[in-house]
């Protein structure tokens, strides 16, 4: 994993990132419904394919990190992302971004619209949204496992965790912590051979 | 003072142990808040739940604000939230520090190769578990086939989808 953090000495330019990255986080977070899995194509569209701020493959890593960490994963697949752009403050500008469409929106209806969740506009708007939530999850799928190559090892990897966690209901919790552990399992050697 | 220290602490406790997301939260914020606080009712719970689920943003982080502007208004609702997120916000950003130091470090490549092909899966179950209750009947369907088609064929933004499939909904149901 590369972190370039900010290279450039000049001011402006860092101030720029940095609201770059808070009016982007604001608007991923404006349109995160269902989640932090279907914010992925959000992030992606604009910080690896518009703005190049970040590589698809520490993309990934960025989001197995979220995953791992506890917390809303929305929060912290922005925290990291802010952190590998801009450093600590990358990180606290698209936290923040991401945060305060949801903050304003929940206090606009507990202040005015005590009665949000039974207007039936916004029932019709969701219960179209839901289906659409499950398409982005599984267009990050998909994508996500077209960007990794396709070897024996990843391709074993992925049937054995989706077994786990459709079939025997193991928390995903568990399941990285399996993989953490055999991560570091395998590069321990005993009397000198990798097992 | 000591209820906004102590709704500060309850969420610091709730996001410190959200493992896998919003979803985990949920059943931590019910027995403290709920449960051994009495703060709110079951009931207004479950509204709170519901309107945190249909808004835009994380669970944790809607359920947060709403419950803490329940309990003492908007310092409430904005101290609640700040003490659900703090925790995993330092944690990252420690992670990310340790990352970029010992990124040639073999046991760190090694736990990133197995993880990639991981997170995967859980996205992948994420689609499988969150589909399970978005279908009602066809339309539903039809929405999540023509979304998946649109997002795979063509370069309209994850946004624009959703805006379009929004009033979509707002008109047909």
């Amino acid at each position: 994993m590369s972190n370039i953090g900010l290279t450039t000495p000049k001011v402006k330019e860092r101030s720029k990132v940095l609201g770059e990255l808070f009016v982007t986080f604001l608007g991923i977070g404006a349109f995160t419904l269902g989640g932090g899995f279907a914010m992925i194509p959000l992030i992606e569209k604009e910080l690896v394919d518009k703005k190049h701020w970040i590589s698809e493959e520490d993309f990934l890593d960025e989001i197995a990190v979220a995953q791992s960490v506890p917390g809303a994963i929305a929060v912290n697949t922005a925290a990291i992302t802010g952190h590998k752009v801009a450093g600590w403050a990358g990180s606290l500008m698209s936290t923040l971004g991401v945060m305060i469409p949801s903050i304003s929106i929940i206090l606009i209806i507990a202040l005015f619209l005590t009665n949000f969740a039974s207007l039936e506009v916004a029932q019709s708007i969701f219960r179209a949204i839901r289906p659409v939530v499950v398409a982005l999850i599984a267009y990050s799928a998909y994508k996500c496992w077209n960007n990794l190559s396709n070897s024996k090892f990843n391709t074993i990897i992925e049937i054995l965790a989706l077994l786990s966690l459709v079939i025997f209901n193991v928390q995903p919790i568990y399941v990285i912590m399996v993989a953490i552990c055999f991560g570091i399992m395998r590069k321990v050697k005993f009397n000198g051979v990798n097992w | 003072m000591e209820l906004i220290g102590s709704l500060f602490l309850t969420f610091l406790k709730i996001g410190a142990f959200a493992f896998g997301g919003g979803f985990a939260a949920i059943p931590l914020i019910q027995s403290d808040v709920v449960a051994s606080h009495a703060w709110i009712t079951g009931s207004e719970f479950a509204d709170i739940m519901a309107v945190a689920s249909m808004t835009p943003g994380p669970i944790a982080v809607n359920s947060a604000t709403y419950v803490g502007y329940k309990i003492s208004g908007i310092p409430g609702g904005i101290i609640a939230t700040f003490g659900v997120v703090l925790i995993s916000f330092v944690t990252i950003g420690i992670i990310a520090q340790v990352m970029s130091k010992f990124s040639d470090n073999k046991y760190v490549t090694s736990v990133f190769e197995v993880l990639r092909p991981v997170i995967i899966a859980l996205i992948a179950f994420a689609a499988i578990s969150t589909g399970k209750s978005a279908f009602v009947d066809y339309r539903e369907i039809i929405i999540f086939a023509s979304a998946m088609l649109i997002l795979l064929k063509t370069k309209t933004h994850p946004i624009a989808v959703i805006t379009g499939f929004g009033i979509l909904g707002a008109i047909i149901y």
